[in-house]
């Protein structure tokens, strides 16, 4: 696992850029906005997966970054009139900056004591979301401009969907780099066992921290990818719904592999659209249906979509 | 970029000979000389289902109607539905989907978020969009060209017609609010602090509740203190309730209380979350607009007919079912006028001079080119736990304070 | 002390004693699959709900109500149990944590309750349960108790007496004690662990759902009153997590901490205040006001 990249690792990310450069020409709107939706979950996820499926530590707070990403790049753009790429990268700075001291507060909760706090962090941050008008315009939300990309401006779907693919393939790069580098190898030994890590000379509190840290980042860069492709943000975007859903995502797809959170971020990103256009009079049920969908899937792959298919591929080779 | 665009433009132009011919044909979207396509989305599963799903079916009865009585101009209106659940990304999805599928129009939406969310698409698309049942403020102040609201009349509305009430019938010097700190609240407090100012007359407390409330003692104590002459209360039904029981409990049986349209949906159930007990009911009015307080009311009782004919599925539709009329009988009015050429000019134009009297609403439903809100009438009523009389209005908000105080 | 000031702790407290009661059903849960059920809020909703429909359609006495909830949101939580924490578990290898399944499949029983509850055509509209008990309220001076409100704190104080005995002085109340404690230990003296899981997550929604009648008259019934929860995790961690009677006093303590950080700072921090709460217990003291140590489980 440990050095260079491998040859899907580098292609997969030149395949996002191409398709997703390719694809506007002949997608109609509905299926390009859908598209964005699906990005957005796939980096969102991805970040999640960073503290929860590499560095097994239960964290609930990435929705409140997504949403300072969000209102950041917003604001910078809305009242400063920073351009995108720039307001990104200070709302990265921002957000790595606030993870860090939730990091620090947080780091010696283990377990479900870390899973709880950081429930309380994403409730209150959303609360403060909803009462900080100043700032956040509140609870009517804020109005976006389209977004200034320095050389042009996005006013379509077809180049918000650009846009948004090229960030995918540059946080897919990322997180293929990460899971190879010295961090990476560090968090996945925390992950089998925290006693095991420290005596092999692994900084535990730092590693953790780090992790944190890059998961909120993703998270962070999220909020500012829902900014390119929406005309409005409001703080019932950053619920605990949506926070209960990535975690879904990853539970669904497999936690700790990058096939796994994607396979997982598109079934459940793609499933409330299934269900909506099948379910017909029956659309009451939705939300038990959803509900089952969710027990069946966890009882029947606890370790997720790619767990089982994983499984089965090495049952049958060792069959051999 | 000359070449980018160049080749979108092929590649496009080949897409749509390939797959949408018989749809790049049509000189309208929705519109044959046969049938008018309308997509329509409002909440059908999901915490606000029941927002959505009665006022959804009001439209749809209302247009099934003229459709067996032959149509609009030789055409039948053809619709199709979809579930938005109030959050903006479906709301966004679902509008997409219906613009690609070409429809002449669109009619829905119970929530401001979902609503608003969709309002700069709309209007870039210039495809017309009327809400179903959704009161947005957000969304018609200030207007835009495509989106039109507010069948049961926005906070603004609302919250005049009780300060007007509070302050000529009841002769308030004071008043104490009590409402959640969403969107609605916060338009809400606008017009109440408005009115304020205008009539000189004092806000004493101004108290959030959240619309998960478990324990409403501290705002409920800290109006009482404040002793206001009125309290107004602009809370959804499930903290009403509370507040409700706490007024009882506390004994705060003298003040006047009047609360906005959306804490009692009707007469009935606001009694049945009390659990029969009226006492607290002694001095309580609400606001709401339309002609009755009841479905079975004989001026709302063809209406409830005609939604359980085409809906035998539901046969005690809600009240809250009767705001998806207005915007129906707009729309259907508005194509009738536009005459058989119908194009989205000939129908913006028609819209643009809409004034019908919906006999389901106290007001008229009406549109002009600077206004989106098409209701701006509320009544008073008096409800003492079993009769309800009617004490003020119907009320029209814009000519009880200038609309430019508004104006940011 | 000002009249307002007790009304809004004689109010916190009654609040409170709910808020331990669910507390109560998420520790015992947490102490033997180490897992947090996110449904417990939907298991008091489906409580209430359930008296509801006896009381409106039947004329069963408000005593009785009790014991039928209670067969009823045994049997939700057991079942859970038998059809979706047993099979995870099996499926899951030996070094990997069941917790985050768990507790995403109770996220999905919390969304199928809810989902049934809703499609009932009287759960549109908000509706209450008749008070416990009627009459004038007591007056102490000023200050007046509301007999309702004692009856809930009366009531769920029984109950925890109840299950405290239940858990330290009979066979089978102390088994489900050492099958959580030391599963290994339990097995090897014969305890059935496995079905001693199963009776712990009936208990814990059998709290619940008498929770949700004893709420049912004070606060409104929706379909969507699960959201309680969050205040009583909040009750959960200033207990210590896996400390039966710390969630109990934490109830009561955020019952009324909440009303007075409202009364102090204003009613828009009510909402905000059992997690700024919880944040500020697990800085300072990451184990909870009353936990022992963090107890770590060997790999």
């Amino acid at each position: 696992m440990y050095g260079t990249l491998s040859k899907s690792e580098t292609l997969w990310p030149v395949f996002i850029v191409i398709a997703g450069l390719l694809l506007p020409f002949f997608a109609n709107n509905y299926q390009l906005y859908l598209g964005c939706v699906l990005i957005v979950y796939v980096v969102l996820a991805l970040g999640l997966d960073i503290i929860m499926g590499r560095a097994g530590q239960f964290a609930f707070s990435h929705i409140a970054f997504y949403g300072i990403g969000a209102y950041a790049t917003a604001i910078l753009q809305q009242r400063f009139g920073v351009p995108f790429p720039i307001g990104l990268v200070i709302a990265v700075l921002l957000s790595a900056g606030i993870a860090w001291l939730v990091a620090m507060a947080s780091v010696r909760l283990r377990h479900i004591y870390l899973g709880l706090a950081t429930v309380a962090f994403a409730s209150a941050a959303q609360w403060l979301a909803q009462t900080w008008k100043g700032v956040t315009g509140g609870v009517d939300g804020m109005r976006l401009q389209p977004s200034d990309m320095i050389f042009f401006t996005s006013r379509t779907d077809a180049s918000n969907f650009r846009i948004l693919a090229v960030i995918l393939a540059i946080m897919l790069l990322l997180n293929f780099l990460l899971i190879r580098s010295r961090l990476g190898r560090a968090m996945a030994a925390i992950r089998d066992s925290e006693h095991v890590a420290s005596v092999s000379g692994i900084d535990v509190r730092r590693t953790k921290a780090w992790a944190f840290v890059i998961s909120s980042a993703y998270a962070c860069v999220g909020g500012g990818m829902l900014v390119v492709f929406n005309s409005f943000i409001d703080p019932m975007n950053f619920t605990f719904a949506p926070a209960v859903l990535l975690l879904t995502m990853l539970v669904v797809g497999g936690m700790g592999s990058v096939a796994g959170v994607v396979i997982g971020s598109l079934t459940m990103g793609i499933l409330p659209e299934i269900l909506r256009s099948t379910m017909g009079d029956f659309i009451v049920w939705q939300e038990f249906v959803y509900g089952l969908i969710l027990v069946l899937s966890i009882t029947l792959m606890p370790q997720g979509i790619w767990g089982l298919v994983r499984n089965r591929t090495e049952s049958k080779r060792s069959a051999t | 970029m000359v070449l980018k665009r160049t080749a979108s433009l092929i590649l496009g132009g080949l897409a749509l000979v390939a797959g949408l011919a018989p749809a790049a044909w049509a000189q309208v979207p929705g519109v044959t000389d046969t049938e008018i396509k309308i997509g329509m989305f409002s909440p059908l599963s999901g915490p606000l289902a029941a927002y959505g799903t009665d006022p959804l079916n009001a439209a749809k009865s209302y247009f099934e109607m003229i459709n067996d009585e032959g149509g609009i101009n030789g055409r039948k209106i053809v619709y199709q539905v979809e579930d938005d659940k109030c959050t903006p990304a479906e709301a966004n999805t679902i509008v997409r989907k219906y613009i690609n599928d070409g429809v002449f129009l669109l009619l829905g939406g119970s929530c401001s978020g979902s609503t608003v969310s969709i309002q700069e698409l709309v209007n870039q698309e210039k495809i017309p969009h009327f809400m179903l049942n959704a009161s947005g403020d957000a969304g018609v102040y200030p207007p835009t060209e495509y989106q039109f609201g507010s069948a049961p009349g926005t906070q603004r509305a609302t919250l005049a017609a009780v300060m007007q009430y509070a302050i000529d019938g009841l002769g308030a010097k004071t008043v104490g609010v009590l409402g959640p700190d969403d969107a609605m609240g916060t338009s809400a407090l606008e017009m109440i602090y408005a009115m304020a100012k205008k009539h000189d007359i004092q806000v004493v407390a101004n108290e959030i509740i959240p619309n998960n409330a478990t324990d409403v003692t501290v705002p409920v104590l800290n109006v009482q203190s404040a002793n206001p002459d009125v309290i107004i209360l602009t809370t959804y039904a499930p903290p009403t309730t509370l507040v409700m029981k706490k007024v009882v409990e506390f004994g705060l049986l003298d003040t006047p209380i009047i609360s906005a349209i959306q804490g009692v949906s009707n007469t009935v159930d606001f009694v049945k979350s009390l659990d029969g007990d009226t006492s607290g009911l002694g001095n309580f009015y609400y606001a709401h607009p339309l002609v009755a307080e009841s479905m079975d009311d004989p001026e709302l009782k063809p209406w409830k007919d005609l939604m359980v004919k085409y809906f035998p599925e539901r046969p005690e539709p809600g009240i809250i079912g009767a705001y998806g009329f207005p915007h129906a009988m707009a729309i259907v009015d508005a194509i009738k006028r536009a005459g058989p050429d119908l194009t989205r000019e000939s129908f913006m134009a028609a819209i643009n001079e809409t004034q019908v009297e919906t006999k389901v609403m106290a007001a008229p439903t009406v549109f002009t080119p600077d206004r989106r809100d098409s209701n701006r009438g509320q009544i008073i009523v008096k409800f003492d736990g079993t009769t309800v009389e009617r004490v003020g209005g119907p009320y029209i908000w814009d000519e009880l304070i200038d609309p430019s105080t508004f104006d940011k | 002390m000002s009249t307002t000031l007790a009304l809004i702790i004689i109010s916190g407290i009654a609040t409170g004693s709910v808020y331990a009661l669910i507390a109560l059903s998420i520790v015992i849960v947490y102490k033997s699959s180490e897992a947090v059920n996110f449904a417990a809020g939907e298991v008091v909703m489906v409580g209430a709900y359930i008296a509801l429909f006896f009381i409106v359609s039947t004329s069963v006495p408000y005593w009785l109500i009790f014991p039928i909830v209670a067969i009823g949101t045994f049997a939700i939580g057991a079942a859970f149990e038998r059809a979706a924490i047993v099979p995870i578990i099996r499926r899951m290898s030996a070094r990997e944590n069941p917790l985050i399944p768990i507790v995403i499949a109770t996220f999905g029983l919390s969304l199928m309750l809810k989902g049934i509850v809703r499609v009932i055509p009287y759960t549109e509209q908000v509706r209450s349960l008749p008070p416990l008990v009627r009459g004038a309220p007591i007056r102490i001076g000023d200050v007046m108790i509301l007999r309702a409100d004692l009856a809930i704190v009366v009531i769920s104080v029984l109950f925890i007496l109840g299950f405290w005995i239940f858990f330290t002085r009979t066979l089978l109340g102390r088994a489900l004690q050492a099958s959580s404690q030391n599963p290994l230990c339990a097995q090897l003296s014969g305890i059935p662990v496995a079905r001693m899981r199963m009776i712990v997550w009936g208990i814990a929604g059998l709290m619940a759902g008498v929770c949700g009648v004893l709420v049912g008259p004070k606060l409104g019934l929706t379909p969507d009153m699960g959201g309680v929860i969050m205040v009583a995790l909040a009750a959960a961690v200033i207990g210590g997590f896996s400390n039966l009677p710390g969630s109990i006093v934490g109830g009561f303590t955020i019952g009324v901490l909440q009303n007075l950080i409202g009364y102090w700072f204003g009613s828009e921090t009510i909402a905000v205040a059992p997690f700024i709460m919880i944040m500020v217990v697990l800085v300072l003291r990451p184990q909870g006001l009353f936990g022992g140590p963090v107890h770590v489980k060997k790999v």
